[in-house]
């Protein structure tokens, strides 16, 4: 039996995402993995990846043929089949297997190649990984070979559990429900809350922090699944969950009506400290106050709920006489869906084109805002980060597209996110930017939910391709990182991706004015949305 | 194409079983119908006009009494002061215009012909203009008020200005030349110049449901109380649950905007939200603007009213009785009286703490109530919605069409927003949805509670009810004043040498089957079930989809269903025979 070793959310979740006990690789890979005493069927996963095939055949808006998707499928199962020599193959460290499918390595023993994926059919392949698996634990260089063919498709299907699908859904809507609380395994096994979020149905029920819970709805939750335990406090807003619960006042039973949990999407400017960085320890100088005309908002993701808060944000921001708007983007906290994107900038723009939709039948819609705008008036800098999510460069590209907002990027000085300015220096502009609404599919045994491109979206100048480029670039200084050269710090410079050793970290950002310098990037939006005010006065 | 799109209401989280919310019931009081409220001139008075009641109910608000009920007049749509004990009353049943005294010695009402229903009658802060709505003929007449009170009325002295909208309200600006008249169903205005009789503009605003008007103090920006109905949006429950399929609002324009036709009348447009999440606030009415600028707004649909001292950013809500949709201030500003329509009662609410004062005052006895009254409270209750964010009322106004499209699941596809349709006539033209899905009006208005409005089941005797109420909404008479019968029969050759009555058979002008007449719909829907042609004198949209705005672009543009162009002659008398439908 698993023990609750991590904290899990049922009825809420923190910045970390929705309840699951991992990323969404190994959601997928919980098919190669079923639970404990689970006969491992090779039917049911080709029948799943039949079904996903037969899916995306029917709704991908690209209309792909069979045979395009066993070319993605072969792709993706090429590197695992070709490392299976015949018979068992030894153990295998899981940094190996990284190593191995990112092309940085070799295993070792060495690998045989002896079969041509292209000329197998999945069931052949699954046979063929089965058999290396001995039948008894699914074949550990497979497990991602599901999210690797996903990943490998065009406009990036995801598969879900059902039920997490649903709870991806409530999530994105900024609509999960369930009692407000995390959970993990309390010292004796059982289920523990050991956060009530204020305000959350646990809350007004009178339930504190690390109370431990006995039985949900009579069933005792001691040794049992953590994944379990959440499935049964889950449920449809509303209903009751019945608990035994412990904690310094005795045991006791308790009913609690399963209710929405509610996350602001909107922030405004930090008082008296920094704003977290998660990957910054140093909190650094208190943050000081804007400059009195500035409206600052912070959208830590993009829902359903975020207009609502925007209008209440666009309020405070009359009332205290601001007139300008930066909007940052950056650092979301949970999943967007480009769902909500669309109010979102027909929230923020004025009877104007946002974009198109091409349906499979190649049918163009166009997605229009209507003549209420909030900030109206407002001259607009987007912040995004240089790795923002698609539903956040949606939204600043088309705010940069129809001029309503001039576009900031952060970038943050990874290793990686120089290696890409570098790439980016001398290649021009990144390619890779097509969005697709995606749209929720049941699978056909019903516990699965392929999320399926079904629209392409064009940008108003009919183009596919939504790379931003921004009106200006900054680059948040990592110390730990030092050691790359200097030249690639520069979001202008043409350098040669060469790694030094040790050499200072001298990030290199346009000038500010001494006032804006402790603001960091936001002092660079307010010196050009100064600088922009002050031309369009000047016109 | 359907004849029901209906937002009706069944809530969520049933809010309806709260204890502070009771469920309408059959013991419940109502039926005479308040609706518009103006102080007395006598001190501690008000005077009501009762709509079904068709008087002026003269109430003494600090005794809680009612003083003297004035006259009979049929169905009153609306009333104003003329003079601080003088009033006009619109009356339909026959049309007139009624001056009323509510002085206890002069309790003779004058009587005034009026050749169309006046809807609704406005004077100005000066008291020297007035303005008489008329819905159905689309058209406003303005006069000095001297000219009204004056034996006889010399008619040669209206200015009549034709709206290319049907009106609902109407307000006078502060300079007295200048009047405001708001779309009944959608979201138009137009911008009357009431002194040269001349329309400005006409301004259109996101949104439907204009149902309260007010001025500031300084008169430099206008209120309204409206509903907004998004775009891109479904009736799922996420989307309703954070208001991002119908949100209520009232909105602050700029008059200079307005006024001047050249400019953007949304160029300092600012939207106050009324209502959260949790806490919804379905069918904003009236609202007021206090002299210190507090704004207070009835909200129809929850049975509350919300004020705020500022920019709408701490509204502080109290209930009151069933649907209050009229509310004006006691002669000391410190009072707020709120007419309850559905009830056929007055509230007290003292503004600075948000409480009833006393208790509710009765305006007058009530009969026992019939299944279509109960429906008609049902229907005008948001609490049957999610969260309580609409009521069926939200998107049938009055039993009309908003005329906006809503992706509501009807048809059984998402993604396939559709117009919302008149429920005016619905008992008749059975079966409903625009694929014909449902063949009784009980299915339908059961699938709108639980899935449009995102309600929990209703019990099914207040489904019955609900029916009961729709099958009451009838459809209005084409104007006689407008109509050309000559043209009417000419038409009516031309509509069946087209054969169109094949689909759209009388005397329904519809049939009980779908029809593949070449449109289609996002999801390939291609058989549509003919809507009712009844009412469409009425009607400011057309097709599945709106594509039509006019009736003449379904012949003229569209070319529905023709195999050639007609004649303009032809095309003409059709659509005199189609408007008298």
């Amino acid at each position: 039996m698993e023990r609750w070793q991590g904290l899990l959310l049922a009825g809420c979740l923190l910045a970390s995402g929705p309840c699951r006990t991992g990323n969404a690789g190994e959601t997928v890979s919980a098919l190669w993995d079923p639970p404990a005493g689970e006969v491992i069927e090779i039917d049911r996963a080709v029948i799943l990846v039949e079904d996903v095939f037969k899916t995306l055949q029917a709704r991908h808006v690209d209309r792909p043929s069979r045979s395009d998707l066993i070319a993605v499928w072969s792709s993706a199962a090429n590197p695992v089949l070709q490392s299976i020599p015949d018979g068992n193959y030894g153990p295998l460290r899981w940094t190996t297997l990284f190593q191995v499918f990112s092309g940085k390595a070799t295993v070792e023993p060495p690998v045989v190649a002896k079969v041509i994926p292209e000329q197998m059919t999945v069931r052949e392949q699954m046979e063929r990984i089965w058999r290396a698996s001995s039948g008894k634990e699914f074949e550990p260089r497979a497990r991602h070979l599901m999210t690797q063919f996903l990943s490998q498709t065009a406009g990036s299907p995801a598969l879900f559990r059902a039920a997490e699908a649903r709870v991806e859904r409530q999530l994105a809507a900024n609509a999960y429900v369930g009692l407000g609380v995390t959970a993990m395994s309390s010292n004796d096994a059982y289920l523990k809350f050991p956060t009530i979020l204020p305000g959350g149905a646990a809350d007004r029920a009178g339930l504190t922090n690390e109370v431990v819970v006995l039985t949900i709805d009579g069933w005792n939750t001691q040794h049992q699944s953590i994944t379990d335990a959440v499935e049964r406090i889950r449920g449809p807003v509303g209903t009751v969950v019945n608990l035994r619960v412990r904690d310094q006042a005795g045991e006791r039973d308790i009913s609690i009506r399963r209710d929405f949990v509610k996350f602001q999407t909107v922030h405004g400017w930090p008082r008296g400290s920094r704003r977290t960085n998660r990957e910054t320890l140093d909190l650094g100088p208190p943050l000081p106050s804007l400059p009195g005309e500035f409206a600052y908002v912070r959208c830590s993701q993009l829902s359903a709920s975020t207009v609502q808060e925007l209008h209440e944000a666009e309020l405070r921001a009359r009332q205290s006489g601001r007139t300008a708007l930066i909007l940052d983007l950056r650092e979301p906290e949970r999943n967007s869906d480009v769902k909500y994107t669309r109010r979102i900038a027909d929230a923020l723009l004025d009877d104007i084109l946002l974009w198109r939709e091409q349906d499979r039948e190649g049918r163009l819609t166009d997605i229009r805002s209507d003549r209420d705008c909030l900030f109206r008036n407002f001259p607009m800098a987007v912040m995004i980060a240089s790795d923002s999510p698609t539903p956040q460069k949606l939204l600043a590209a088309t705010l940069q597209d129809t001029g309503r907002a001039i576009v900031i990027e952060i970038s943050k000085g990874t290793s990686h996110e120089l290696e890409r300015l570098a790439r980016t220096a001398h290649t021009g502009p990144p390619s890779s930017t097509a969005i697709y609404r995606l749209e929720s599919c049941s699978l056909a045994d019903g516990r699965w939910s392929l999320a399926v491109p079904t629209a392409r979206f064009l940008r108003a100048n009919g183009e596919a391709n939504w790379a931003i480029p921004p009106n200006f670039r900054w680059q948040e200084p990592v110390p730990e990182i030092a050691g790359i050269e200097s030249s690639l710090r520069t979001p202008s410079a043409v350098g040669v991706n060469t790694i030094t050793e040790k050499s200072p970290l001298a990030v290199s950002n346009p000038a500010l004015p001494e006032s804006l310098q402790a603001f960091g990037p936001v002092g660079l939006a307010i010196a050009e949305l100064r600088a922009a005010i002050l031309a369009s006065g000047n016109k | 194409m359907m004849r029901l799109t209906f937002l009706s209401g069944i809530a969520g989280i049933l809010i309806i079983l709260s204890s502070n919310t009771p469920v309408p019931s059959a013991e419940a009081p109502g039926a005479d119908h308040p609706i518009a409220i103006r102080l007395g001139h006598e001190p501690n008075t008000a005077v009501i006009a009762q709509q079904r009641g068709g008087a002026l109910i003269v109430v003494d608000y600090e005794r809680g009494t009612v003083l003297r009920t004035l006259g009979r007049f049929g169905t009153l749509t609306d009333f104003d002061g003329l003079t601080p004990d003088h009033f006009i009353v619109a009356a339909d049943h026959p049309p007139r215009l009624a001056i009323v005294s509510t002085s206890s010695n002069d309790t003779t009402p004058r009587e005034i012909f009026w050749p169309t229903r006046p809807t609704a009658v406005r004077v100005s802060t000066s008291g020297d203009q007035l303005a008489i709505l008329n819905r159905e003929d689309r058209r406003v007449d303005c006069l000095a008020t001297s000219t009204i009170k004056s034996h006889p009325f010399d008619r040669s002295r209206l200015r009549t200005v034709k709206l290319p909208f049907q009106p609902g309200q109407c307000l006078w600006l502060s300079d007295d030349r200048h009047l405001i008249a708001t779309d009944a169903y959608g979201g138009r205005l137009a911008v009357i110049d009431a002194l040269a009789g001349q329309l400005t503009s006409v301004r259109t605003i996101p949104g439907h449901n204009i149902a309260g008007l007010a001025l500031t103090t300084k008169g430099d920006r206008l209120y309204l109380t409206q509903q907004i109905l998004h775009s891109g949006a479904s009736t799922t429950l996420d989307d309703i649950h954070w208001g991002g399929t119908l949100t209520n609002v009232l909105r602050s324009l700029a008059v200079s905007d307005l006024i001047d036709p050249t400019a953007d009348h949304l160029a300092h447009n600012v939207i106050l939200p009324l209502g959260e999440t949790g806490r919804a606030t379905g069918d904003p009415a009236a609202v007021i603007v206090r002299k210190d600028g507090m704004l207070i707004v009835t909200l129809a649909g929850v049975n509350e009213v919300a004020l705020d001292r500022g920019m709408g950013l701490e509204w502080k809500r109290v209930a009151v009785g069933a649907r209050p949709t009229a509310v004006t201030l006691t002669h000391d500003g410190e009072r707020a009286l709120v007419a309850n329509t559905l009830d056929n009662t007055l509230t007290v609410v003292r503004l600075a703490n948000v409480s009833v004062v006393g208790r509710t005052i009765s305006l007058g006895a009530v009969p026992a109530q019939t299944a279509a009254d109960r429906g008609e409270r049902l229907f005008f209750d948001a609490r049957l919605s999610h969260d309580r964010w609409m009521s069926c009322h939200s998107c049938h106004p009055g039993g009309h069409t908003n005329g906006q499209l809503v992706d509501n699941f009807s048809d059984g596809t998402d993604q396939t927003a559709k117009r919302v349709l008149s429920l005016r006539g619905v008992r008749e033209t059975a079966p409903y949805a625009w694929d014909g899905r449902f063949a009784a009006l009980a299915d339908q208005v059961r699938h709108s509670v639980t899935s449009t409005m995102q309600g929990d089941p209703i019990p099914e005797d207040q489904i019955q009810d609900l029916v009961a109420f729709l099958e009451t909404l009838s459809v209005p008479e084409y104007s006689r004043d407008q109509s050309d019968p000559l043209l009417v029969a000419a038409g009516k050759k031309v509509f069946d040498h087209n054969d169109c009555g094949q689909c759209h058979a009388g005397p329904t002008y519809t049939s009980p089957v779908t029809y593949d007449v070449g449109l289609v719909d996002e999801r390939g829907l291609r058989r549509f079930n003919p809507p009712s042609l009844r009412g469409l004198h009425s009607a400011d949209s057309f097709f599945h989809d709106a594509r039509a705005r006019q009736l003449e672009d379904v012949l003229r543009v569209q070319q529905h269903q023709l195999s050639a162009p007609l004649e303009e002659a032809d095309l003409r008398a059709l659509l005199e025979f189609l408007r008298s439908l």
